[in-house]
């Protein structure tokens, strides 16, 4: 059986004046750890941003949100991470969701260090983006 | 006044095992069960610190691929008495502390170093260090594994937003109460549970399929031994070091091929004595269980030549647990006597 999905929320303060808010995903972990980020309009489902990736590689999981700034009010950022155990043997993982406006970091969120209990285990950041 | 040997024997095996446990702290999981369920074992290879104190008769060094920790006990039948004559622990710290699959993808050379301690008759001592050249069954850097492990992650996430999706446009959003459980019964509906059960099976297959890919490795090892069970009394005794290879002999098969360098003291007490081994082992059978047939000649310093040969069998107890057994015979001189050995050997967390 799955494990349930871990869901971690936060309203997060940005400056509307500010320069571009970027989202930053890190993994603690030698598991394999798969992300689908969605920017979504306030109240709705709307998409208006979507980038798909992994820790396999050497790219940057870093993502420049839609400018100007304000933009943003309202939007809720999804990141949905699903992590794998590739070989059997369990693991530890951490995952972190940075937000930053300016090179400043305006809130971190993290699964916190966790052993993976499944073959699969999924969790979902939310973030509230609000002036 | 000097301990019983059978006291040493348990202080040194508390330290071994006490080092296994902190290198596998998830071991004690409350939730271990879940993970059993799910895995299929690669055969224990050997630990270095094991050969260089000949307690497992056989001089090819078993390459495989590195685990966080392994743990061998042999011999268990000695001059009547059930206890074991040899005990060795090996483990990879780079891979226990290890935080980055890039970076181990990257650099797996630096994660699969593996260090080995091992005791023998509570008066001599191993360590070992192992390192890993070549390893196809290495399922981190295995290529095709990986893409579809990746896809599986992605149709999760996606199905994951869908229900996202479903329950905001019925007025259900993170901040309700019934978020969490109408978000299980919307994957519930998916069949997520397909996706995570498919994990488990490639990662069988790929490893049925892998179970004799190429490996090479070369290891070093030193022995030491104490004339009572004191252990400042140690002294080296020899050195080894290793060349291993394995590869596939069709899909059944594997050829181990291995080749030994020792050096011993002599009766004065120098570093005057080499030895050189060279010896094959081929398997026939599957990941679970197979036979194997070894053979191999050793050359010494002003001796005359041993030649060994032994048939064995090896099988997964149970997951995690392998045996390892085998009996042969040893010429030399124009004689010829019996062997045996009987390995247990043991890979954590389990």
């Amino acid at each position: 059986m799955p494990q349930p999905t871990a869901l971690i929320s936060k309203k997060i303060r940005f400056d509307a004046n500010g320069g571009t808010i970027s989202i930053s995903l890190e993994f603690d972990t030698l598991l394999i750890g798969t992300y689908l980020l969605q920017l979504r309009e306030a109240n709705g489902n709307a998409v208006v941003m979507e980038k798909i990736g992994d820790n396999t590689n050497a790219e940057d999981d870093v993502f420049p949100l839609p400018t100007p700034a304000r933009l943003n009010d309202n939007r809720t950022l999804w990141i949905f991470i699903t992590l794998i155990d590739q070989t059997g043997d369990g693991g530890d993982y951490e995952v972190r969701v940075k937000t930053s406006q300016d090179d400043q970091i305006l809130d971190t969120l993290s699964s916190g260090q966790k052993t993976i209990q499944a073959p699969s285990e999924s969790i979902i950041f939310v973030s509230r983006l609000l002036t | 006044m000097t301990s019983p040997t059978w006291l040493c024997s348990i202080r040194l095996y508390s330290i071994l095992f006490s080092i296994v446990m902190l290198a596998a702290p998830r071991a004690a999981s409350p939730q271990a069960d879940t993970l059993k369920n799910t895995r299929v074992d690669f055969a224990v290879p050997d630990a270095p610190a094991f050969k260089v104190l000949d307690i497992e008769p056989g001089t090819v060094l078993r390459p495989g691929s590195a685990r966080e920790v392994a743990v061998s006990v042999a011999n268990f039948i000695t001059n009547g008495a059930v206890l074991p004559t040899g005990f060795a622990v090996e483990f990879a710290p780079v891979l226990i502390f290890g935080k980055s699959l890039q970076a181990y993808r990257e650099n797996p050379f630096v994660h699969r170093i593996r260090v080995s301690v091992a005791t023998k008759a509570d008066k001599e001592l191993g360590a070992g260090l192992r390192f890993t050249l070549v390893d196809a069954a290495d399922l981190r850097t295995e290529a095709a594994l990986t893409a579809q492990l990746i896809s599986i992650g992605n149709q999760t996430n996606r199905l994951n937003a869908e229900c996202v999706s479903e329950l905001a446009s019925r007025g259900i959003t993170p901040d309700s109460a019934l978020f969490q459980k109408e978000l299980t019964d919307c994957l519930e509906k998916k069949s997520v549970k397909v996706l995570s059960d498919s994990i488990a099976l490639l990662r069988e297959r790929t490893k049925q399929e892998k179970w004799n890919a190429p490996l090479v490795e070369v290891a070093l090892a030193l022995g030491a031994r104490a004339p009572d069970s004191l252990a400042r009394n140690l002294s080296a005794a020899n050195y080894a070091a290793w060349v291993s290879g394995a590869w596939p002999l069709g899909k059944d098969g594997q050829l181990l091929l291995g080749l030994r360098a020792s050096l011993l003291r002599d009766q004065a007490g120098d570093f005057n004595l080499g030895e050189g081994t060279l010896g094959a082992r081929a398997y026939y059978g599957g990941n679970s269980q197979k036979a194997f047939l070894e053979t191999e000649a050793v050359f010494k310093t002003a001796t005359t030549t041993i030649f060994g040969a032994r048939v064995g069998y090896e099988f997964n107890l149970f997951n995690g647990f392998w045996v390892d057994l085998a009996v042969g015979l040893k010429h030399r001189d124009g004689f010829s006597e019996a062997t045996s050995r009987f390995t247990l050997k043991v890979a954590t967390p389990e």
